[in-house]
């Protein structure tokens, strides 16, 4: 019967269900979170969607979709009008039936053969428990000529209750809709916008008695609800006013006495009619109307289906637009014509193409959300499955990225996703053991940074013990108990991305499948990505994905070696370092055979470009400029280090080991985790660059990924950070054992340095004689006048906070020479005295004549010849012998410890 | 009657169905690819698509031969993809492929059929890449063996 419409019109049909299907999911789910209090917007959209459907599958004369749909309608419209309760087990039964619906649109043409009846059964239990049934009217149909609506009295009823008129409209499948550009959902949809289309089919029966049935235009006809009057209803529909028609109630209930003998519902309904519209119709009329202007504004935004090979071509178009405009500017800027007003349209073309790449890059924009949408069914399906309770929380839907990334990034979500909910997320009970709220969470966040696309997925679950994932990996082999040793906690944690490694203890259904996260991180790299995980026992795990923004036009440097020039993607770019030729012996060294940069406490591991392909290196001859080359084996040969002879110093003059043209460009790449140094010789521009396959014939080669043409038309090869690395050897563990040790080495240097160190004052007492007392051993310096000084016995005095204080001069405890007698002005060292806080009334004062400075020396103390108590030793500081003393040594020598000396 | 186009390498005159060419054009601006096998001359940019050169001398089982100035790239209709793929084209304008030659001929119009086997004392390399041999007023034509001669290894 579905011959009758056209191919294209079908699979239209099918793609707009479909994507009715998808934006009703998280409808449903809202539904079944908010229960009661959802909004009816929600219920209503749910309603629709599910309504064109039905009502399209009526007009293709799908009938297992139509009965499936038109179930799952009765079942929603119990709860749109507040009859039915949303309990999980009517959601279980309407998500099931969903998933018929997929499957059925998955292969229309075989939709029948779909098996449906018992999610049909299960939702016809729910309306019978409603008292309700439906789809009784539809046996009848083939018995006559004239087709009838099916009709259901709950529909009919509903829809008179809210006051409208029913409609009996016919569409002329060609004339009405595919003429006028639209397709049979459009004009549903559209009917949808003014009133409630209760029933739609072909009459293919009546077509069936005419002889040339495939030349008529097919009728199609409607049961059409609305508030609209006929006029209107007619214009509304986009249809000649003679075809539409109203129905009186009473007309309806001849046909549906005339279509089923026995059949009470629809006299039911046209007795009711008089007793309820005015009761309900002001309260839901507004709920109406809110519809309508959705739907337009929803309208307003209009769409077009477009083939994705198509905008590939386009997208490949625009890079070569993109190519050809460089190559225009360059020929322009180097040539030496001046034709009049050139330069403004060069800048007009220069714009308009940007901008046009801009758009068409957009056209292949799909938002991420497309992705994370499934993400609530999946977890919705898993907690009930696993009995536990979660929640996902999404941010950042609308973040965009190219297509073909939206596509490849599916399956590594959703195997986090399922990670998350499988291990991550505990029980109930044991989250409530645990005090945490007995719902989890998991945090789905999208957003932009720096050129590129970050997704974080946290979950506030049991987080990864990182010892037991080295256990693990050790018991599997992947990493030895030596490595396991050095690693830290991070390292540890990110052996999961390893291949092979499976943390789950049992396997279940859902995963821990042995294929683990090293696919989520293979994938995520091949997209020229990188993924990151973080996690905190008993708290939650942050996994991270860093992704470009599209694959096909890549920002890139553009590297020299020799003669050839080369693509580096700036996502494997970390950074660039430059050591001058002077630098070179301090901060490029060989470890173990290895070329080994020094890049602040780490070791990178140095590659030099032109040796790993294995290409000619040349230098610069400093006296002559000629590329000539290089011969020498390693930078770490270091000929120079030898004692020159006398009769080589001519020959080693303007040495190219420390002529700036030996300094080296050194680009630090990432791969993985991993990062190292690329010696390149020259540096360009950082260029967008359209990547192009290479051929099979040298994708064997492994240091390329494509190659590219630049703007002057040349081609150039993009490398590839990892394969480089490969064909290098590099030895990333080996260096990170290196880097372990010496940093151990460095903490013992510093620690004996620390020790050495110390921050002293520094003053005088007699003229010439230098003293040092640690910082950490004064409380205060203070200034006193002479005069002040009060001597009591063979004690001095001064008054100090208005207590007196007892003064020691040096030259009483040390073979120094007293102070100048003839001061005026004096100081006073006031110890701390350890485990006294500084409000306690200090035991003494040390006079002195003059505070020089206070600062941090490295010294090394020598006992000095006279030693005594108090004394630490002698050192020289500022190139003066200083004596280094310890004030309450001091103190207790001179019997001024222990407080009452007063 | 079939028509060949012909071209030199050294001092042999090779043959190629004119139907499986593409263009002839002058040699321009060759970037070699590092680490690929001796025989991939390197890539050049056709009208903005990237063709991937063989040096016909080296596949052949001799030195490559400098570029001079009659030097010229035969750029092939197949893409080495589909060739491998049992000659199903997949329509793949991907996977360009050229053969660089010392010298350019005319076009030799001959019956293919007469082609005899090619004579015994090639080399291996020859051999394999050898379909026949046409006696033409020009001398000897050597017939190539597109299909081996795209195929990798």
């Amino acid at each position: 019967m579905s011959s009758f419409a056209d191919e294209s019109i079908i699979s239209d049909f099918v793609a707009e269900s479909r994507e009715h299907l998808a934006t009703i999911e998280p409808d449903l789910l809202r539904m079944e979170q908010e229960g009661a209090k959802v909004s009816s917007e929600v219920i209503n959209r749910v309603f629709r969607a599910i309504h064109s459907i039905k009502g399209g599958a009526g007009f293709f004369a799908f009938d297992a979709l139509k009965r499936l749909s038109h179930a799952m309608e009765g079942v929603l419209m119990q709860v749109r009008d507040g009859k039915l309760k949303v309990a999980a087990e009517v959601m279980d039964v309407v998500f099931a039936s969903l998933d018929r619906l997929k499957a059925m649109l998955d292969d229309i043409q075989a939709s029948d053969s779909v098996p449906f009846t018992q999610e049909l059964a299960a939702l016809e239990g729910i309306l019978n428990g409603q008292g309700v049934t439906i789809g009784e009217t539809v046996k009848g149909r083939e018995k006559g000529a004239i087709r009838e609506f099916d009709l259901d009295a709950e529909s009919v009823r509903s829809a008179l209750r809210r006051g409208m008129n029913l409609f009996r409209a016919i569409a002329y499948l060609h004339r009405d809709i595919k003429d006028k550009g639209l397709t049979p959902l459009a004009f549903l949809n559209n009917a949808l916008s003014v009133g409630t289309v209760l029933d739609a089919f072909i009459d293919v029966e009546a077509i069936a008695d005419l002889e040339h049935c495939l030349d008529q235009d097919l009728p199609v006809t409607l049961l059409f609800a609305s508030v609209l009057e006929p006029d209107l209803a007619a214009l509304g529909l986009k249809l000649p006013v003679e075809q539409v028609k109203v129905m009186e109630v009473e007309a309806l209930r001849k046909e549906a006495k005339a279509k089923a003998k026995a059949q009470q519902a629809p006299t039911v309904v046209a007795m009711e009619t008089p007793a309820e519209p005015e009761v309900e119709a002001p309260a839901e009329l507004p709920a109406e109307e809110k519809t309508t202007r959705e739907v337009a504004k929803e309208a307003g935004n209009e769409t077009l289906r477009v083939r994705v090979d198509l905008l590939t071509n386009l997208m490949n178009l625009a890079g070569e637009l993109v190519l050809g405009r460089n190559q225009l500017v360059r020929a322009i800027t180097d040539s030496q014509f001046d034709i009049p007003g050139l330069g403004t349209i060069l800048q007009n073309v220069n714009q308009v193409t940007t901008e046009m790449q801009e758009g068409i890059m957009q056209t292949r924009m799909q938002p991420i959300g497309t992705v994370f949408s499934r993400f609530p069914r999946i977890i919705r399906d898993m907690s009930r499955q696993l009995e536990k309770q979660i929640d996902v929380h999404i941010e950042g839907a609308e973040v965009e990225l190219d297509k073909s990334i939206v596509e490849m990034l599916v399956d590594p979500l959703t195997h986090i996703i399922r990670n998350c909910a499988d291990h991550a997320i505990e029980s109930p009970a044991e989250r409530k053991k645990a005090r945490k709220d007995p719902t989890g969470t998991i945090h789905l966040h999208a957003f932009h940074e720096g050129g590129q696309i970050n997704i974080a997925v946290h979950d506030d679950g049991r987080g990864i013990d990182a010892k037991k994932v080295l256990a693990k990996a050790i018991a599997k082999g992947l990493v030895t108990k030596a490595q396991g040793a050095e690693m830290t906690e991070r390292e540890m944690v990110h052996l999961v991305f390893e291949p092979g490694f499976s943390m789950a203890e049992k396997v279940s259904e859902i995963s821990g499948r042995g294929v683990g996260m090293d696919v989520v991180r293979t994938n995520v790299e091949k997209l020229g990505g990188h993924v990151e995980m973080e996690t905190e026992l008993g708290m939650g795990t942050t996994v991270r994905l860093r992704l470009p923004l599209t694959l096909a036009i890549i920002p890139s440097m553009i590297v020299g070696v020799a003669e050839h020039r080369f693509a580096i993607p700036q996502v494997n770019v970390v950074e660039f370092v430059w050591v001058k030729a002077s630098e070179v012996a301090q901060r490029i060294e060989q470890v173990q055979g290895a070329l080994v940069l020094r890049l602040r406490d780490k070791l990178l591991p140095l590659v030099r470009l032109a040796d790993v392909l294995g290409l000619q290196r040349v230098f610069e001859d400093p006296a002559s400029g000629e590329q000539l080359p290089d011969r020498r084996v390693s930078l770490a040969d270091r000929r120079g280090e030898l004692p020159e002879e006398p009769d080589n110093a001519i020959a080693r003059q303007g040495d190219r080991r420390t002529d700036w043209r030996s300094d080296h460009n050194i680009i630090v790449l990432r791969v993985g985790k991993n990062h190292y140094g690329v010696i390149v010789d020259e540096l360009f521009d950082i260029e967008e660059i359209v990547v192009k396959p290479l051929s099979g014939f040298i994708q064997g080669t492994k240091c390329f990924s494509g190659a590219t043409i630049l703007g002057d038309g040349r081609v150039i090869m993009i490398l590839d950070a990892g394969g480089l690395a490969t064909v290098a050897n590099l030895h990333f563990t080996d260096l990170q054992a290196e880097e372990l040790r010496r940093a151990e080495e460095e903490k013992r240097s510093a620690a004996l340095k620390a020790a050495r160190r110390r921050s002293v004052i520094l003053f005088e007492a007699a003229t010439g004689e230098r003293f040092a007392v640690p910082q950490d051993h004064v409380l205060r310096l203070e200034r006193i006048l002479r005069t002040k000084i009060e001597l009591i016995g063979e004690r001095e005095y001064i008054e100090y906070r208005g207590e007196g204080l007892p003064l020691l001069r040096l030259d009483q405890q040390l073979e120094v020479r007293p102070l100048q007698a003839d001061l005026q002005e004096l100081f006073l060292v006031i110890p701390k005295i350890p485990g006294q806080s500084s409000t306690t009334r200090p035991p003494a004062g040390i006079l002195i004549s003059e505070i020089l400075d206070a600062l941090d020396v490295e010294v090394e103390l020598k006992p000095v010849e006279f030693q005594g108590p108090g004394l630490l030793g002698s050192a020289v500081v500022q190139g003066h012998l200083t004596l280094f003393l310890d004030p309450v040594e001091l103190l207790k020598a001179a019997g001024l410890m222990g407080g009452d000396a007063a | 009657m079939s028509q060949f186009a012909t071209f030199h390498v050294g001092e042999r005159l090779f043959g190629l169905d004119i139907l499986g060419v593409r263009e002839i054009i002058r040699v321009f601006n060759i970037t070699p690819v590092p680490r690929s096998e001796p025989h991939i001359r390197g890539l050049i940019n056709l009208r903005g698509q990237i063709v991937t050169i063989l040096d016909l001398a080296v596949r052949l089982g001799h030195e490559a031969l400098p570029v001079k100035d009659s030097s010229h790239i035969v750029i092939l209709k197949h893409s080495a993809g589909a060739v491998q793929a049992n000659g199903r084209n997949q329509g793949g304008s991907q996977d360009l492929m050229g053969l660089l030659v010392d010298a350019i001929g005319d076009v030799v119009e001959a019956e293919a059929s007469l082609a005899e086997a090619p004579p015994a004392n090639l080399t291996d390399a020859e051999e394999r890449f050898l379909s026949g041999v046409l006696k033409t007023q020009e001398g000897l034509l050597v017939l190539l063996n597109l299909q081996e001669l795209l195929s990798s290894g």
